[in-house]
């Protein structure tokens, strides 16, 4: 037996018609809204008036849409973003190897890998004279990418982050300050962000306090930089 | 067939994003052209420039593959998606007022629209769609284009089971205003709102 007031009971009804009409109602409060409408020719009414609504805005429009270069840009930008932070993460058993960090536009590492093979072939090409030069002007270690090279750490940096574009100088300041954090390097190409501790607290903990920041569009911590074998 | 129907299933969706979080690119392609027809035509709604919705997208997916390993399944993936995509766009268009076509408060111009007869239904819907409020118009479409329940409108938009329910009672009121006429019927036909029990 329903005691409840008919005038609540309709209000209460009349939110429900849009899940009726969508099909999402709960099967309770489906059966109590089926049996309002068998008494109520104006929830009647506006069920069929939401229904119009409904049959219009559920048919999808052909409006066209290009996801694969979307897709493309995406990838690109994770490969930036991973490049940047040199991540180097130990493999996952449970992801086959030929899956990971793959696809179907190649790597960025596999194709920087190829840029610089073909950079060394046109170096012996044009001669020894213009693979000095190439050395010379590297002289420092090289500024591409392998599979096993490691992006150079900066003194302190502990994490690397990437904000959105528009956050302002204020509320970058404002988010690092939160996490005990300051800039030591960046912002690179790629807009990413060394930083380094301030506080003596865990890495993680200051990871939390980014990733809780809309404004943070990526933030990881850095893998150690080996320590370099003494001499024999 | 409505245009909310899902290209994946529940268990293909969490089986795609578990291989996000250990890194596939390809389960994470899948799932960005799984869900962009949706997304795009969700976030049309909040921005007429398609390379802002691609945008918005795109920021999502970026948020998705960093932090697909902290999903713990509470909702669905489609409801955890679509709320990354609901914050990122709330707070693009917040942040950038050129971008505030649509209108997040009450203080819209009391604009009506009289569909003639040459006009289309749905031209006269997306008009009157175009006058609500931005939170209203969201839940209409998380609604009736998205085929979201109250619950899962609740967790995409981060509100009450009452809030969402308010905001779409009051889009409906608003469509009544705006829509004076639907389909060739008069208004007081087709919005009655006295209970004639």
């Amino acid at each position: 037996m329903n005691a409840r007031n008919p005038t609540a009971e309709h209000h209460d009804i009349r939110e429900l018609l849009p899940w009726l009409v969508n099909g999402r109602l709960s099967e309770g409060d489906c059966g109590r809204v089926e049996a309002h409408l068998r008494l109520c020719s104006a929830c009647r009414d506006e069920c069929a008036a939401q229904r119009r609504i409904y049959d219009v805005m559920s048919t999808d429009t052909a409006v066209e849409q290009m996801p694969m270069a979307g897709l493309n840009r995406l990838r690109q930008r994770i490969e930036e973003v991973e490049r940047a932070v040199g991540l180097d993460a130990p493999p996952d058993p449970a992801c086959p190897p030929d899956a990971r960090r793959v696809n179907a536009a190649g790597s960025f590492r596999v194709r920087t890998a190829a840029i610089a093979a073909s950079v060394i072939a046109i170096s012996v090409a044009l001669g020894m004279p213009a693979a000095l030069r190439w050395n010379q002007t590297r002289h420092t270690s090289a500024a591409y990418y392998t599979m096993t090279t490691a992006a150079a750490q900066h003194p302190g940096e502990v994490i690397r982050a990437v904000f959105a574009p528009t956050a302002t100088l204020s509320e970058l300041q404002a988010i690092l300050d939160d996490a005990h954090l300051k800039i030591v390097s960046g912002p690179t190409e790629a807009g990413v962000y060394s930083l380094a501790m301030t506080e003596p607290q865990s890495i993680n903990w200051s990871l939390r306090r980014l990733r809780g920041h809309d404004t943070v569009r990526f933030a990881e911590a850095l893998v150690p930089a080996p320590i370099p074998a003494p001499p024999p | 067939m409505p245009a909310n129907i899902r290209q994946y299933s529940k268990q293909q969706d969490e089986e795609l994003l578990s291989a996000v979080a250990r890194g596939d690119n390809r389960a994470l392609d899948t799932l960005y052209l799984g869900y962009h027809r949706r997304l795009a035509r969700f976030l049309a709604r909040i921005s007429p420039r398609y390379e802002t919705v691609e945008e918005i997208i795109n920021d999502t997916f970026m948020v998705v593959w960093q932090h697909a390993k902290e999903f713990r399944g509470a909702s669905r993936v489609s409801t955890w998606i679509i709320g990354i995509a609901y914050r990122i766009a709330l707070k693009s268009l917040r942040g950038n007022d050129g971008l505030m076509r649509a209108q997040s408060s009450d203080t819209l111009p009391e604009e009506s629209f009289d569909p003639t007869g040459s006009a289309e239904l749905r031209d006269w819907i997306g008009h009157a769609l175009n006058q609500l409020p931005l939170e209203q118009r969201l839940t209409m479409e998380l609604a009736y284009h998205m085929g979201h329940s109250i619950d899962e409108i609740a967790q995409i938009t981060g509100c009450p089971p009452g809030t969402v329910k308010a905001r779409m009672f009051h889009a409906r009121e608003k469509l009544r205003q705006h829509l004076p006429a639907l389909g060739g019927i008069a208004a007081t036909d087709i919005f009655n709102d006295s209970p004639s029990l």
